[in-house]
Formats: structure tokens, C-alpha cells, sequence
């Protein structure tokens, strides 16, 4: 099948070639970033810099996301195996709840076909939604009025939660509740306030405090029940 | 079936499907931090693609942080049932799926007449700059939204995130030949409405 040339590159209008560039060069917010990473349960650390065995790591980072990011190419040899090994260790070094622990909690088995799972899982994410708050966009709802936060307090904030998540991957709840604290004194109002509950119902979970993280649990559900998040506290409230 | 697509702005890179779980079995926690690993890796090559897609697809500015982390989100949860190489391709319909969604609320929310917050812009642009582009992208907004559905889908991963047809094909699961007639008539649908919004703004600096 011929490929027509792409209108951007053989449009003799102006005003064509203007909103085809807008629409190509679409970006998000600068945030976007860090709030898929809170979402997931996973460590912003990478992008903000610890040094060390993190800084070593991010090339080997780089080269997994790239060797992952490449469709359909050919398969690789031992070497990048090898970066993918040395990868793993290296970032294991730095302590964080893995994002695959949240998700073991809430994903189903694993009999779903993989042609379909994009579509089942979206259906069954906008299904509950709609189901839950009909007509309205539960994420929408919930982050609406967190967009004062700025990029930079974005950072802060996502450096104090994976100070609580490394706490909590060390086995240390109680700690990890302390510094929730402190995260909560220091941005009462801030971007990442339901992804904060979240973690503290884990910690408190881990930490003995089984009666005080269902009590929370329910009520963020009661309060949240078609978040994005609340598949990863229901899977805290099933799994105890 | 699973697609392995490569697309406009994918990392280079000759070397994923080694990655495949079957080829390296690490114990448990090994495992979970490699999925770890994994998902970062993803919202890093990806969250700008899966940004991109949403807005052109209809979601407006202020909901594509939200759609962003509910698509990514939606990859963790299936994240084993994803092929690696595959996860771009899982992303878009996603994308795609939710962007549809989005859109259906966004129709009820305009009913009750709910603003839309502005769009982030570089910050060494100037004044006159900023107007051009939201005007622009209101314009663009404008033409994408009288073109339908299906139109639409193939319009935006054709022009710009310039998947070939073939590849668009497998995503959407249609016949090549029903991208290509799309695509045409987008096409056709996209000049004519861009031409008329050209004359109506000739009349305008007339007056």
C-alpha cells in the first residue's frame, strides 16, 4: 500500500501547516510525569537525583527504556541482558515499594488474553467509573483544584513520599508514618494528598495497625470510590 | 495477536525482545522490582506519546494529566500480560479507549457549562505568541471535533504521530483499505474546514 506524503511536510496552506505543528507538538504539563509515577506507586527518585548507585544506574535506565521502547525490532543479544541485570540491581539498591507490589494486589489472573487486556481493562476501568459517578470523570473530580501546586513543590512532595515508600520497603511502617506526617504538615493541600492516604493505609497495615487502616481504607473508598487509586486500596483492604 | 508498532518519537534501539519474562526468571522480588524497573522505563519513553494522543483525540488540556495516569495505570495492572515491545502499542489503545470515554463526559460536563483551564505553553513565548497558539489549537480542536469518531483516529495517528497504515490498521483492527478511504476523507473533511475558517478570518480583517 502507498503511504501518502504527511500533509505537514506537502501543505502549501499556511494555516494548515500551523495547526498540524500544534497538533504534533502537543506536550502535556510538566507534571504529568511525576503524577503517573505517584499514581503507579512508584519512586520518582530516578529523574530526581540520589547519587550514587541511583546516578550509575541511569544510563543502564535508559538503555532498558530504550531496548523497551523499541517495537518490533530484533531480538537482542547477552549485553544488553546483562545492562538489564545490572539495571535491576542497581536501582534495587535504592529502596522503594516496586510498583509491581501495588498491582499484584489488584491485578486479576492472569488467563486474560493479551490481545484483548487493553480493551477489557479500559472497559472495566470506565465501566466502574460509570457505574460509581455517573457522569462525571472521577479523576478529573479528584485532581481538580490540585493544579495550584507548582512543578517544583510537585518535586518536593514526590521526594517526601518516596522518603515514606523507602522507609516502608526497609520494613520500618512506623517510620514511614512519621514521615507521612511530615509530608502532610508540610503540604496540607498538595497534589499528591490521595496518593499520601494510599501509602499511609499500607503503612499502617504493616505497622500492626490492621483496625486503623481499614478504617481509612473505607473511607477513601467511601470518599474516592471510582479513583484510579482505589483498585490498589481495595487490594490492601482484600489481601490482610 | 500482538502488535509491535514503531512510531515517531520511539526510543532507537535494536534489543527488547530478549526482555521477555521466559528468558529471565529472577526470583519474586527480583521479578517485582524488574517490573519496577520497567514501568518507570515506560513513563518515560511514553507519557508524552500517551499526552499527545489523548489531547488530539478530544481530551481536553486540563483532564490529559488524569487520562495519562489512568492509561499507565491500566498497563500496570496487565503489566504480565503485556509482551515487552508491546507495551507502546497497549498504551495507545488504551489511550484510544479512554480518550472516547473522556469525551462522553466531557459532552455532560459543556451541558452544565464547566470551563476549561488553559493550556501550558513554553514560557519564553510572548504574548502575541501564546494568543496564536491557543487560538490555534481552539482552531484545531474545532476542525478534529466536527470530523467524527473514526475519522478523527486515523487523521491523528496518520499526521502526527505518523504510524504507517498498516500499523494503524492493526491497531484499530480494521482493513488497511478502511484506513486509507478514512484517511482520505479526513483529509478531504480536515482542507475544507481549515479553508473555510481561513475565509471567515479573511472577512473578519476586512471589517
Amino acid at each position: 500500500m502507498s503511504e501518502p506524503p504527511r500533509l505537514h511536510k506537502t501543505s502549501d496552506s499556511s494555516l494548515e501547516r500551523e495547526l498540524l505543528k500544534v497538533g504534533r507538538s502537543y506536550r502535556g504539563s510538566p507534571r504529568t510525569r511525576e503524577k503517573v509515577l505517584a499514581g503507579m506507586g512508584l519512586a520518582g527518585s530516578a529523574a530526581i537525583g540520589l547519587g550514587g548507585a541511583q546516578a550509575a544506574s541511569s544510563a543502564v535506565l535508559t538503555n532498558v527504556a530504550q531496548g523497551a521502547g523499541s517495537l518490533g525490532r530484533a531480538a537482542l543479544g547477552k549485553v544488553t541482558l546483562t545492562k538489564f541485570v545490572a539495571a535491576i540491581s542497581l536501582v534495587g539498591a535504592v529502596a522503594a515499594i516496586p510498583g509491581a507490589y501495588w498491582l499484584s494486589k489488584s491485578r486479576s489472573g492472569d488467563g486474560a488474553k493479551r490481545e484483548s487486556a487493553a480493551e477489557q481493562m479500559a472497559t472495566e476501568t470506565a465501566d466502574e467509573a460509570a457505574l460509581v459517578s455517573p457522569g462525571l470523570n472521577p479523576l478529573a473530580s479528584e485532581t481538580r483544584g490540585r493544579n495550584g501546586s507548582s512543578h517544583a513543590n510537585l518535586t518536593r512532595e514526590l521526594r517526601m513520599l518516596d522518603e515514606a515508600r523507602a522507609a516502608l520497603a526497609a520494613g520500618n511502617g512506623s517510620n514511614a508514618i512519621a514521615k507521612l506526617d511530615a509530608y502532610a504538615k508540610a503540604f496540607p493541600n498538595g497534589g499528591l494528598t490521595l496518593e499520601s492516604e494510599v501509602l499511609r493505609i499500607d503503612a499502617l497495615t504493616r505497622s500492626g495497625q490492621r483496625a486503623l487502616a481499614r478504617k481509612r481504607a473505607e473511607a477513601f473508598l467511601a470518599r474516592h470510590p471510582s479513583s484510579v487509586l482505589a483498585p490498589r486500596v481495595r487490594g490492601v483492604l482484600s489481601s490482610r | 495477536m500482538t502488535t509491535h508498532l514503531a512510531f515517531r518519537d520511539a526510543p532507537s534501539g535494536d534489543d527488547a525482545d530478549a526482555l521477555t519474562p521466559t528468558s529471565f526468571r529472577a526470583p519474586e522480588a527480583a521479578k517485582s522490582r524488574a517490573n519496577d524497573l520497567r514501568l518507570r522505563a515506560m513513563v518515560d519513553a511514553h507519557a508524552s506519546f500517551v499526552a499527545r494522543v489523548l489531547r488530539n483525540a478530544g481530551v481536553p488540556h486540563a483532564d490529559v494529566d488524569d487520562e495519562v495516569q489512568r492509561t499507565f495505570i491500566t498497563l500496570a495492572r496487565r503489566l504480565d500480560d503485556v509482551h515487552v515491545g508491546a507495551e507502546r502499542s497497549f498504551l495507545l489503545k488504551t489511550a484510544l479507549y479512554g480518550a472516547a470515554h473522556a469525551r462522553r463526559t466531557l459532552a455532560r460536563r459543556r451541558e452544565v457549562g464547566e470551563d476549561e483551564a488553559p493550556e501550558m505553553s513554553d514560557d519564553t513565548s510572548s504574548p502575541e505568541q501564546l494568543t496564536a497558539q491557543k487560538r490555534n489549537r481552539q482552531r484545531l480542536d474545532e476542525v478534529l471535533d466536527a470530523m467524527g469518531r473514526d475519522l478523527r483516529t486515523v487523521f491523528v495517528l496518520y499526521e502526527f504521530e505518523e504510524l504507517s497504515m498498516a500499523e494503524i490498521a492493526e491497531v484499530l483492527d480494521i482493513p488497511a483499505g478502511t484506513v486509507a478511504s478514512r484517511l482520505r476523507r479526513a483529509r478531504v473533511e480536515f482542507r475544507a474546514r481549515v479553508s473555510q475558517i481561513e475565509v471567515e478570518s479573511s472577512r473578519g480583517d476586512k471589517r
